[in-house]
């Protein structure tokens, strides 16, 4: 069973539409779109894909052929952790509390399993610390 | 045996302080260290042990900059017109002086500014330095087109004319679009709040009414070492009080430090999104133990300080109070305000005001550090006036 985040890119914006039913109905398995950044000649779809390990590869096959590059998110979002004093200006504009503080030292941490790439945090952060790197 | 005569026991000098840092023997706990120790010994007998508190905060202070003195060049120039890293820095002082203030800014679209200049002077960073001057019969060069470095420097002395505010506001937005203000990034209808004072290791809360904070007094500013050396701008005595410390912005500092001892850990260059550029810096301030009085109101601990939440979205001086919060709530995450939950953000790095209280304190403890009383005390009474548009 396979659980985990995938950035795919599209050259073609108009196949977007079809993915989620495509997993659901070809693969079995359940997607969630975390972001869609969609424009004229293409874009960028975040998402989450549970099923089997063997149907998520398959997938991942399937749409390659029809030109869609679909890569696992890991190290999609980078902090800078000499630029970053731990002021915590990004910790409430995090949707899923990816950024937190540790309640012991105060720190800023970051979970990069949850994050979704929103991006909400980029914009607060008064020391540029933060790049998506997608 | 009665108040008063405790009081008597434990009252310490400057100088018998000083004399037990010069020993390497004085007792130094930091603001936060010291809320559970007088809370398990009570404020006497901690006034008996105790030699020095340290505070700390690092955080945006937009008031800031430094002074640099350039040398001379052969043939020599009068700077008018002066820009560090294509930041524009002050060309009105002599020849060679200027001010690099924090908020001035370069056309860098990422947001380039006199705080980033500051931090890469401290940083050791090869600074470019271009400058015009109207060329005159002494300064005879018109312009000059160098690189330089802070060793290269005569002077570098950071003097803020506004630094470690007492209190400031909690920032929230009512509006329906999200605003970029110097209380950083408000989401729509109140989805967080932001807040930026240290609470319980700030300076001006643990010693509120400035019984031993004066000018002159010794300090950390930076990494290096610094000195009061008058009350900051917009200096008020005039704000409500609960539990002894002002509920809002009130009192504030003027200080000057050594820019050639800082280290680059304590200082930030910024860009405030959609506001500008400006710096962080930590600074720290000791307490003398003088007498009880004095532990009793370093013992302040964020449940008892309080702050006004304020709706940024309103653009007239006068906003409204929404509801008050003390540090302790604010620092947990999360607020309540009419039955919903609004996210918090720290402005100011606690774990960087620690750290900033943490060094003081080891210098301190080291024998590296001794204390000053300070010259003069800092106004009583003052009041901030607006700015009338007058036709
Ligand atoms: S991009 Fe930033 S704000 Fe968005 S989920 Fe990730 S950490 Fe949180
Ligand atoms: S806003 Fe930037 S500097 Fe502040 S804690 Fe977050 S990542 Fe660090």
């Amino acid at each position: 069973m396979i659980d985990k985040k995938y950035k795919m890119k599209f050259t073609d914006a108009t196949l977007q539409d079809s993915v989620a039913y495509t997993l659901v109905s070809r693969f079995n398995i359940e997607p969630s779109i975390l972001r869609a950044e969609i424009e004229g000649s293409g874009g960028i779809l975040i998402l989450k894909m549970k099923g089997e390990d063997s149907k998520v590869n398959e997938a991942i096959d399937f749409f390659a052929e029809q030109g869609i590059e679909t890569t696992e998110l890991g190290d999609h979002i980078l902090r800078d952790d000499v630029k970053c004093y731990d002021c915590g200006s990004c910790v409430s504009v995090c949707p899923t509390r990816s950024l937190y503080h540790d309640p012991v030292t105060f720190e800023v941490e970051l979970k990069i399993q949850t994050c979704v790439a929103c991006g909400a945090c980029i914009s607060a952060c008064p020391t540029n610390a933060i790049k998506l790197t997608l | 045996m009665g108040y008063s005569e405790s009081r008597d026991i434990v009252a310490k000098t400057y100088e018998e302080i000083n004399e037990k840092i010069s020993k390497g023997k004085a007792v130094v706990y930091t603001a936060e260290e010291i809320i559970d120790l007088v809370k398990e010994k009570g404020a006497e007998q901690v006034a008996e042990e105790v030699d020095v508190i340290t505070t700390g905060t690092f955080g945006a202070m937009c008031s800031s900059g430094a002074f640099l003195n350039f040398g001379h060049s052969d043939p020599p120039i009068r700077m008018a017109n002066i820009r560090l890293n294509d930041v524009e820095a002050y060309g009105g002082l002599a020849a060679v002086d200027t001010y690099i203030a924090s908020t001035s800014k370069s056309d860098d679209p990422d947001g380039y500014g006199g705080g980033h200049v500051i931090e890469d002077l401290i940083a050791g960073k090869k600074i470019h330095l271009h400058a015009w001057g109207p060329g005159t019969d002494c300064y005879v060069r018109k312009d000059i087109n160098t690189y330089i470095t802070l060793d290269d420097l005569n002077e570098a002395y950071m003097y803020n004319p506004r630094n470690v505010y007492q209190n400031y506001n909690v920032a929230t937005n009512c509006s329906d679009r999200t605003l970029y203000t110097y209380m950083g990034k408000l989401l729509p209808r109140m989805k967080n709040a932001t807040f930026s004072s240290a609470g319980q290791l700030s300076p001006l809360m643990n010693d509120p009414h400035l019984d031993t904070i004066g000018m002159g007094t010794h300090i950390f500013l930076g990494g290096g070492e610094g000195y009061v050396t008058w009350q900051g701008t917009q200096f008020n005595t005039q704000v409500a009080e609960k539990n002894g410390v002002p509920i809002s912005g009130a009192r504030t500092l003027a200080l000057i430090g050594d820019l050639k001892q800082m280290d680059k850990d304590f200082v930030r260059g910024l860009n405030v999104h959609g506001y500008g550029t400006s710096i962080a810096l930590g600074v720290g301030i000791p307490i003398p133990v003088l007498n009880v009085d004095v532990v009793k109101r370093a013992s302040i601990s964020d449940e008892d300080i309080y702050a006004n939440l304020i709706d940024y979205s309103v653009t007239s001086k006068s906003r409204p109070v929404l509801a008050q919060y003390n540090y302790a709530q604010l620092r947990s995450g999360t607020i309540e305000y009419e039955g919903r939950k609004i996210r918090t953000s720290s402005l100011s790095s606690y774990a960087g005001a620690r750290k900033v209280a943490g060094k003081l304190k080891d210098w301190i403890e080291k024998g590296e550090f001794l204390l000053t009383e300070p010259v003069k005390k800092l106004p009583e009474k003052s009041f901030v006036k607006g700015l009338a548009v007058k036709e």
